[in-house]
């Protein structure tokens, strides 16, 4: 079932003042929102976690909902938080994989904005390669220097910044 | 982990009524601070004679004009951080914190050109107007730091500069209110330095306290 914007922010509104039948009702629409949002940024093994830290962060900052405006890009605003958390988690550690990150487009206006194929266009093309080519396709840093024509430090380097940069772009978003 | 069902019970089963952020309650806490300060630091130093007096000289009086505005600015938009939200314009505090810098760009040209300004810019009254100020700012950073710790304020880094900014410009509004010299050039350098010190200490020390 959908839910416009106004609902869930009467929904919620309600939710602040203690009813849980609303409440259930926001954060299920939530999960399924996020769903969405996070299945076009991050590998499949991280999405539940991820959808549970951000519902778990929704219940914790539920107060800073301004109840006069829309719920969605508040909800937005709280998933690019978790998101930007897990992108510098992410920056020394783990490997993002969105070859396995689901191809199909979302028509939200919200989510379309954050995509991440328009953030790495934001970023020079040095960085954005190695980008791709070390955390999205998975390569080693000796295979993306060979390809890209850097030295291996060179190509950490641009990793490091890179990311740090789309870090700031996704908060400045 | 337990599954998303289990934790959406688990939520809805912990519900509570909560009262919502409000920015225009920071504001008046902040400004109440504020005047607590000020008052704090004429009541134990004194206030200027022609401040006092309703008189003010115009170069005191324009900086801390200048301080007030932007510092006004600042802590509007930095309350609205506590609410966020995608789309919401959050840049405009950049420009506003630049308008601070006329203090010290006017400090440097004045001193460039007359060696009696140039002397004032060195110590000994410098310091204690630095480290006076730098702890009178203390209170608001304080202040802010824990309200906003009850909002969602998205980009940690930039909310630490922008406490300090707020908290740096009331201690050098508090001390422009007792110090004795008019000279812009000693207004430029230690008065706009508390500003210096509290943001950078601010972005160096309270990101950790600002995530969430």
């Amino acid at each position: 079932m959908k839910f416009d914007d106004d609902s869930l922010r009467r929904a919620m509104r309600r939710a602040l003042d203690g009813d849980k039948p609303s409440y259930r009702l926001v954060l299920d629409v939530s999960r399924e929102w996020l769903l969405a949002y996070y299945r076009r940024r991050v590998a499949p093994a991280m999405i539940d976690d991820l959808v549970q830290e951000t519902l778990m962060s929704v219940h914790s900052k539920r107060q800073s909902f301004d109840p006069s405006r829309p719920y969605l890009p508040w909800l937005a605003a709280i998933a690019r938080y978790r998101w930007v958390d897990a992108l510098r988690r992410m920056r020394d550690t783990e490997e993002l994989h969105p070859e396995e990150i689901a191809a199909e487009e979302d028509d939200s206006p919200i989510v379309a904005r954050l995509s991440i194929s328009r953030l790495l266009s934001h970023l020079p093309a040095r960085q954005a390669n190695v980008i791709v080519l070390t955390r999205i396709e998975g390569r080693s840093v000796a295979e993306a220097a060979q390809i890209c024509g850097q030295s291996e430090n060179l190509v950490k380097v641009n990793v490091h910044r890179g990311l740090k940069k789309l870090a700031a772009l996704v908060e400045s978003e | 982990m337990p599954t998303s069902d289990d934790l959406i019970d688990r939520l809805t089963a912990e519900l509570q009524p909560r009262r919502t952020v409000s920015p225009w309650l920071g504001r008046a806490t902040l400004a109440a601070i504020a005047v607590l300060t000020i008052a704090a630091v004429a009541g134990r130093f004194g206030m200027r004679a022609d401040f006092a007096g309703g008189r003010p000289h115009s170069v005191p009086l324009m900086s801390e004009l200048v301080i007030l505005s932007a510092g006004c600015a600042i802590a509007a938009a930095l309350t609205a951080m506590a609410r966020p939200s995608v789309g919401a314009f959050r840049g405009g505090w950049h420009w506003v914190a630049a308008v601070l810098a006329v203090l010290p760009i006017a400090a440097l040209v004045t001193a460039a050109g007359n060696a009696t300004e140039r002397a004032i810019m060195y110590p000994p009254d410098g310091p204690f107007c630095l480290v006076t100020g730098s702890l009178a700012s203390l209170a608001s950073i304080v202040l802010l730091t824990l309200w906003l710790r009850r909002g969602a304020p998205t980009s940690p880094e930039r909310a630490a500069w922008m406490i300090g900014i707020v908290g740096g410009a009331i201690g050098a509004l508090a001390i422009g209110l007792v110090c004795p010299i008019d000279a812009i050039t000693h207004i430029g350098t230690w008065h706009a330095g508390i500003i210096v010190v509290a943001a950078l200490a601010s972005r160096a020390i309270l990101p950790r306290f600002l995530r969430w």
